[in-house]
């Protein structure tokens, strides 16, 4: 039975629509603090008619993990509530949203109420009720190759002392999204919160170690700091030193806590080691402490001490970092105060290597020095481009979030997204630090980046690069925004309701990209004709609106048995011109009368098929063109008519005179005979 | 050096040929049948200003009018050479006024015909022109109403 906290409704209930044909989101039972942060709804499940069940509503902005909810649909681990379905729902403004429907967490939440106290909590339970089922959890994530990245005390439920945690729901947003930068690892919580990325199992046994510290201290660690502080610290002092200060933990505890927050993720010991907290707490992994200088250098507000602090304040001062950079700076620092030549050196060989490319891009080969430089620096740091700073598998969302950020930030990040794009960021980044990731994979990736990108027209950019990395991600253009549409197949329906309400409406660039990103590509080209001016002296007429309808008609393939009048009403009016294409007035006249019939019937293909008629086409190319044969012939046949008539005058005359000839043999003959006779 | 004859030159000296062909003929027939000779040149004057008169090349007019004035002189001629081909004959039938009128008017009805017959099959092939010139009208109006653009 579940035990979440139900409040009162604060929203409008409206109609429930069917989630995967069986889910009703129930917008007048909310349940508070349920979503981990997110809104969650009861559900009424009218196919098993179970009542243990809850809708997380994404926001906007922030799509679902498809790779997660794919993975882990039908799976069935313990302690953690597992995506059962998800889809389009009702909001109670009205229009949609998407929801992710997961079982109701028993219990709840961690995170005590606003302005109670986080009571101490014994290590047996700490043990017993959180590490072990944690552990047990993960490592079945861990096997399905996925992660959870939701770790946080709002979003672990307990129902009493003795009952196992149950990991809430982490698939309705991008990983990470809500994680507060204390439960993330230093290089993780440095990122855009929706850059992090799907990260690794060792960053959600990070998020686990720091609700351990946090139940046995009984409060929330350097909550006095802002995050960047918190960061800082993390670096300076090592993330438990930092997180415990000058708490005593119980010893077993401490000791599984302060491997679980290594900082290098393959000092942390997998989940199914923690499992068995006495194994846990035999591993012991010597990791070297971090080098500390002599004397700080200055970047920004920032002293660091070491080389990871020094690629933080890098990457939150990268102006002034590159100066610093250019001037040798760091690099007299990183030999003469830190006593590191090896990497002095191999700054020193990024900037000759700078040096030596005289015809690079300004705009792009500083960023690039200072990406390159951090990934030298703190080879676990993530991608920091001209201030913006994610991992490379965080682009997907993190694009989906710019999506939703007001105006004048949004073109500074979609700048900033494009330029890291555009020059291959994320492969040099790679090469920077080899032995964390795959530079192959990460190249491979990247051009496949850039080549969506630089397709030209609506169906490449930003906004398709958006929709092929997140494919939860709804439509967003202003037509069907309301409509929450993800899947191809729920487009045309939206579009046929937003036809029904508005005479003409056309594909816009959102929905171009949209249905580029879902087709992968295999519209591109009448898409891409979408987003050109239509040129009478280039363009053969109705060009775009025989383009759109082809669009369409592909689209109303995947509902063929549906009709669209609204639409099909809308679509002849851009596809009338096209008409002109065809040569002979009757068969226009024809074509026509069949255009108005198929429109009527709302059938988009019998429109296509009317106006795209290949064979008739060629037959009426090639009628035309034996009119034009004909009719130049004739002009020049009327052209020759005066040369005519003096050649008649001559050749009746000529006639005439033999004619007359005939006729006077014919005479002599005759006369002959009679004289003769007589 | 050898000057080649060009061909203008060969025609006309193969014309020359023929009418001195044509002179010793007349000759012939003039000396062998005199009465005969002197009846036709006067039933066939008209002939004879036709020929002078024609300068179409091959005197089509001349042709058809000597055809005609032969046919008219068949019966005069037939009654000399029946009536024995003397002078007396000849000159007895040739003041026949109506053998000369009869012979007179073939060779004017010979002209007539060279007249006439050219002008009617003028007037038909003009009439067949004109239609053929109205089909083609309205087939281009039909081509140009059927396919207005382009072509």
């Amino acid at each position: 039975m579940s035990q979440a906290r139900t409040t009162p409704a604060t929203e409008t209930a409206t109609e429930p629509a069917l989630i995967a044909g069986a889910y009703a989101v129930n917008l007048s039972e909310p349940l508070a603090d349920a979503g981990g942060g997110l809104p969650a709804f009861t559900v009424h499940d009218h196919r098993n008619r179970r009542l243990d069940l809850m809708a997380v509503r994404c926001a906007p902005g922030a799509p679902p993990r498809s790779v997660s909810l794919s993975t882990l649909a039908g799976a069935k681990f313990d302690n953690m509530l597992l995506p059962l379905a998800h889809g389009g729902g009702p909001l109670p403004a009205g229009g949609r949203a998407y929801y992710v429907i997961t079982p109701k967490p028993l219990g709840t939440p961690l995170a005590p109420a606003a302005g109670g106290q986080l009571p101490p909590w014994r290590e047996s339970d700490i043990i017993n009720d959180v590490l072990r089922p944690g552990a047990v959890a993960l490592d079945q994530l861990a096997a399905s190759g996925v992660t959870h990245r939701g770790i946080r005390l709002s979003n672990l439920f307990h129902s009493g002392p003795g009952h196992p945690v149950t990991l809430g729901c982490a698939w309705a947003g991008p990983p990470a999204l809500l994680q507060p930068g204390i439960f993330e690892p230093p290089y993780s919580a440095q990122c855009h919160p929706a850059g992090r990325g799907e990260g690794s199992i060792a960053d959600d046994v990070y998020a686990l170690g720091v609700i351990l510290v946090i139940l046995a201290i009984g409060r929330i660690p350097m909550q006095d700091l802002d995050p960047q502080a918190q960061i800082r610290l993390k670096l300076e002092r090592g993330s438990f030193a930092a997180l415990v200060g000058d708490c005593r933990l119980p010893s077993s505890i401490a000791e599984i806590a302060r491997n679980m927050l290594a900082e290098d993720p393959e000092h942390r010991p997998p989940p199914v080691l923690l499992a068995n907290p006495a194994a846990a707490r035999a591993r012991r992994v010597a990791s070297r402490p971090p080098q500390r200088a002599a004397r700080p250098i200055d970047i920004g507000d920032l002293s660091a001490w070491d080389a990871r602090t020094l690629g933080f304040a890098l990457a939150r001062a990268p102006d002034q970092g590159r100066h610093m950079l250019q001037g040798a700076s760091v690099e007299r620092w990183l030999r003469r105060m830190l006593g590191d030549p090896v990497m002095a050196t191999r700054i020193e060989d990024l900037l000759r290597a700078q040096a030596a490319d005289p015809v690079a891009d300004p705009q792009l080969a500083n960023p690039q020095l200072i990406s390159t430089a951090i990934a030298t620096l703190d080879p676990l740091a993530p991608l920091c481009w001209q201030g913006v700073t994610l991992f490379p598998d965080g682009i997907g969302p993190l694009l989906a979030h710019i999506g939703a950020v007001p105006p004048p930030d949004r073109g500074n990040l979609l700048a900033a997204m494009a330029s890291a794009i555009e020059s291959e960021a994320a492969s040099h980044w790679g090469q920077a630090r080899p032995e964390h990731c795959d530079p192959a994979v990460l190249r491979l990736d990247t051009r496949m980046h850039r080549m969506l990108l630089r397709i030209p027209g609506w169906s490449g950019g930003i906004a398709r690069l958006c929709y092929s990395l997140n494919p939860l991600l709804p439509c967003r253009s202003p037509l069907v925004a309301d409509a929450c549409v993800v899947r191809l197949h729920e487009l045309l329906p939206a579009m046929e309701r937003r036809a029904a309400e508005s005479n003409d409406i056309a594909i816009d660039q959102d929905i171009a990209a949209f249905i580029a990103a879902r087709f992968n590509g295999r519209m591109d080209s009448d898409l891409a004709v979408l987003a050109d001016r239509e040129d009478p002296d280039i363009d053969p007429p109705g060009h775009r609106g025989l383009a759109q309808l082809r669009v369409l008609t592909r689209l109303a393939a995947d509902n063929a048995t549906m009709a669209w009048p609204a639409l099909s009403r809308s679509a002849l009016h851009s596809a009338r011109p096209a008409l002109a294409q065809w040569r002979s007035r009757t068969t226009r006249t024809a074509r026509a009368e069949a255009l108005e019939t198929a429109c009527s019937r709302g059938a988009l293909s019998a429109m296509l098929a009317v106006l795209e008629d290949p064979h008739a086409r060629e037959t009426d190319t090639l009628a035309a063109q034996h009119a034009q044969a004909e009719r130049r012939a004739i002009a020049a046949e009327m052209a020759g008519n005066p040369n005519r008539v003096a050649s008649r005058a001559i050749a009746s005359r000529n006639t005439g005179q033999e004619i007359a000839a005939a006729i006077g043999v014919a005479t002599l003959a005759v006369a002959a005979v009679l004289a003769a006779v007589s | 050096m050898v000057a080649r004859k060009s061909p203008r030159a060969g025609s006309d000296s193969a014309q020359g040929s023929r009418h001195w062909l044509y002179g010793l003929l007349c000759g012939v027939v003039l000396i062998a049948a005199t009465p005969s000779a002197l009846l036709a040149g006067l039933l066939l004057m008209p002939t004879v200003m036709a020929a002078v008169a024609d300068r179409q090349p091959g005197r089509p007019i001349a042709r058809a009018v000597l055809l005609f004035g032969l046919a008219g002189s068949c019966t005069p001629l037939n009654m000399l050479w029946r009536a024995g081909h003397g002078m007396d004959d000849a000159i007895a039938i040739g003041s026949d006024l109506h053998s000369i009128a009869l012979a007179w008017v073939f060779q004017a009805g010979g002209w007539l015909l060279t007249q006439v017959v050219p002008m009617i099959i003028g007037l038909f092939a003009e009439a067949q022109d004109t239609l053929t010139l109205s089909r083609m009208r309205h087939r281009q109006q039909t081509l140009a109403d059927e396919w207005d653009q382009g072509s």
